[in-house]
């Protein structure tokens, strides 16, 4: 047994960044593995710099983080609610990219793709999370989505991928 | 093969144009190959739709004619950024047209019907790649100024948006030189592809982004450096302004002496003594020069993430505060 002193702050961290972490981690942490394997470290390094501070981010929810994860929003604070040391060493893991060669590169996306696994066992779902960029997956986050939005609805949070979001994307009026 | 895996579910293909990475030479085993398709009427379309059917990730993404008649000429011909208030709805929506029709123009032509293969040489003129080149000096612009205002409270979090503003500028570096491929992680590829051993340095550079705070001070005063170089000045840029709207979520209470604001009553943000503008207004809550600090109050709710900062065309100086 385990307290809950906020309850939304709890189902906020579990809801939103299962989530955020397959509708941004999983994609951008594939961007790195195909990179690496292709020896394009710096589109790795671009592309480990968004997967760890969007991690960053998903754990920060438990406590200060901001729900509404908006690409393209100045003031979002990846590091709210994230310990200094945490963010430090993060950091520096996505650095690591930057010096990466063919050798070192195996073991580096290992350590990255571990921290990703941590964080989603954060969540202590039984059952891992589903992936997007599979045949199933549109269809799974869908169903993630919905398995959340009765509770999220009853405690006055939004739906966790905002429907306005994907037509505006889309250069809708 | 590509053409076999789209569905007349939607309506009648008019359009459907091949496009991603792999076509630009910067693709690998893991990049997925989009296909773009434009059907009759004016039925949105749904989801888009991935299949690794192939051997290799396809995402079909459907577009309805009505959707997508009024992108070319909007893209074309309206400025960007405009005057007045400008929202995070309107940012999303320019980049999207912008995204989708990169995507048309410069993708291959698998088949076109009546009148649209010359609304695909349309989307190949010049003017495109200006305008992409045109979106990321503006972004650059915009972070750089986001960068600024957290600097002093959250070192970390500024040093961030420097550094998304200095790829910012070397998007916009890159597209004007000729690589106007939207796809921002691929950066490093453009470069390379142009062969700007300077743009490269400075992308390896902005990457590594300081640890802590103590560091966050030089890395912003390099960025500035940078940034002045590759876009110039912010105080140059004097046709364009700052401002700040309300984000998605965020209420206001009157509390006694006080204004409570919140976003989804999850965090808040109390300020003493003033009374900022209801979320209902339309006026934005800041407008200014994009080298001026908002004031006090606008400044904190731009802190505390309660707001969305535009750049926009300058429609005369304004607070908007009630």
């Amino acid at each position: 047994m385990s307290a809950v002193p906020d309850v939304r702050r709890l189902i906020a961290f579990r809801a939103y960044g299962a989530v955020r972490l397959v509708n941004e981690v999983q994609g951008a942490l594939e961007d790195v593995e195909g990179a690496v394997a292709a020896g394009q470290f710096g589109v790795a390094a671009f592309q480990a710099r968004l997967v760890v501070l969007e991690c960053l981010s998903i754990r920060g929810l438990a406590t200060e983080g901001e729900i509404d994860f908006a690409p393209g929003s100045a003031s979002f604070d990846f590091f709210a609610g994230v310990p200094p040391g945490e963010i430090e060493s993060r950091l520096s893991l996505a650095h690591e990219a930057l010096d990466l060669d063919r050798e070192r590169a195996g073991d580096w996306l290992a350590r990255l793709k571990a921290y990703v696994a941590e964080t989603e066992e954060l969540f202590g779902n039984e059952t891992a999370l589903p992936v997007l960029r599979s045949p199933e997956g549109a269809f799974s986050l869908v169903a993630l989505t919905r398995r959340w939005a009765a509770l999220l609805d009853e405690l006055g949070l939004p739906p966790p991928v905002p429907l306005e979001w994907t037509w505006a994307q889309r250069g809708t009026r | 093969m590509l053409l076999s895996g789209v569905v007349e579910a939607y309506g009648k293909p008019v359009l459907v144009v091949a496009s991603g990475s792999v076509l630009h030479g910067f693709g690998n085993a893991r990049s997925d190959l989009d296909v773009n398709v434009v059907v009759e009427g004016e039925k949105l379309a749904g989801l888009t739709l991935v299949s690794h059917e192939h051997g290799f990730l396809n995402d079909t993404t459907y577009f309805s004619e009505a959707e997508i008649e009024t992108w070319l000429p909007t893209l074309r011909d309206r400025q960007w950024p405009p005057e007045g208030p400008l929202g995070r709805d309107d940012w999303r929506r320019r980049l999207g047209q912008i995204f989708n029709c990169s995507r048309f123009g410069d993708g291959l032509v698998l088949s076109a019907g009546d009148g649209w293969d010359r609304w695909v040489l349309e989307l190949q003129d010049s003017w495109l790649g200006e305008r992409v080149a045109q979106w990321w000096h503006t972004e650059a612009l915009r972070w750089w100024v986001g960068g600024r205002w957290l600097a002093t409270e959250k070192p970390l979090l500024g040093a961030q948006r420097h550094c998304d503003a200095v790829l910012a500028a070397l998007e916009s570096r890159a597209a004007s030189a000729g690589q106007c491929y939207f796809g921002a992680k691929w950066l490093s590829e453009k470069l390379n592809v142009l062969g700007d051993e300077a743009g490269l340095e400075i992308l390896d550079a902005t990457l590594r982004t300081p640890k802590t705070a103590e560091q966050a001070v030089s890395y912003a005063s390099w960025c500035e450096a940078v940034l002045c170089k590759l876009v110039g000045s912010l105080e140059g840029h004097g046709l364009l302004a700052a401002q700040l709207s309300y984000a998605p979520g965020v209420k206001r209470r009157a509390l006694a002496g006080s204004t409570l604001i919140t976003r989804w009553d999850l965090r808040g943000v109390e300020l003493r003594n003033t009374s900022p503008p209801t979320v209902e207004a339309e006026e934005p809550l800041w407008e200014g020069p994009l080298e001026l600090l908002p004031d006090p109050d606008a400044l904190s709710l731009f802190l505390e993430d309660m707001t969305w900062l535009s750049v926009v065309a300058r429609g005369g100086v304004r607070s908007a505060r009630t």
